[in-house]
């Protein structure tokens, strides 16, 4: 299902460039344009 | 290309966003090292974090598109424009999806979606003006 406004993201795991793990709810303490690449290389 | 072209836009103009009380954070499907490697060069005023398996771009609802798309005469052309303008075609790095597709989004500290840009095809980025008139219009 594709999340519209207003919805709760679930709160994903992603990782920081040294390998370790960070929670979505870590990386939105406030208001963020989170963007989303294709390619960064 | 059109990520990098995105991204040094965004960076650029990242006081704008935080003027509003905005933060900016970049998600790539690149593993953590070659994220390293990447920002070891080319530093950004924002974190950027790694999704290789993409399970991010899958819980914002982010698809992937079709070789038949990417490779239309629009899509080339503006890919082309790029080169001609000065940018550098690379292999996609390995483990990448070609056809993942990106997207921009104004997520609220409670991870409430406020506003979605996903992108239509490889090239579909919102400006940064149109990023603020989001910020904008959610406030």
């Amino acid at each position: 299902m594709v999340p519209q406004p207003g919805d709760v993201l679930p709160d994903v795991s992603l990782f920081r460039p040294d390998g370790s793990t960070v929670r979505l709810s870590e990386v939105v303490t406030g208001p963020t344009i989170a963007i989303f690449l294709r390619h960064l290389a | 290309m059109p990520c990098q072209a995105h991204l040094v836009e965004v960076a650029e103009r990242v006081g704008e966003f935080r003027a509003f009380g905005w933060a900016v954070a970049a998600i790539s499907m690149s593993r953590p090292e070659a994220l390293t490697r990447y920002l070891a060069e080319k530093p950004l005023p924002f974190p950027v974090f790694a999704d290789p398996d993409r399970a991010g771009y899958a819980a914002f609802g982010l698809g992937r598109t079709s070789w038949a798309k990417l490779l239309s005469p629009p899509i080339v052309w503006r890919y082309t424009r790029m080169v001609l303008r000065g940018a550098r075609v690379r292999r996609v790095p390995e483990g990448e999806d070609a056809l993942q597709l990106g997207g921009d989004f104004l997520v609220r500290d409670d991870r409430t979606l406020l506003w979605a840009h996903r992108g239509v095809d490889p090239t579909d980025r919102p400006s940064v003006d149109e990023l603020l008139r989001a910020i904008r219009d959610a406030a």
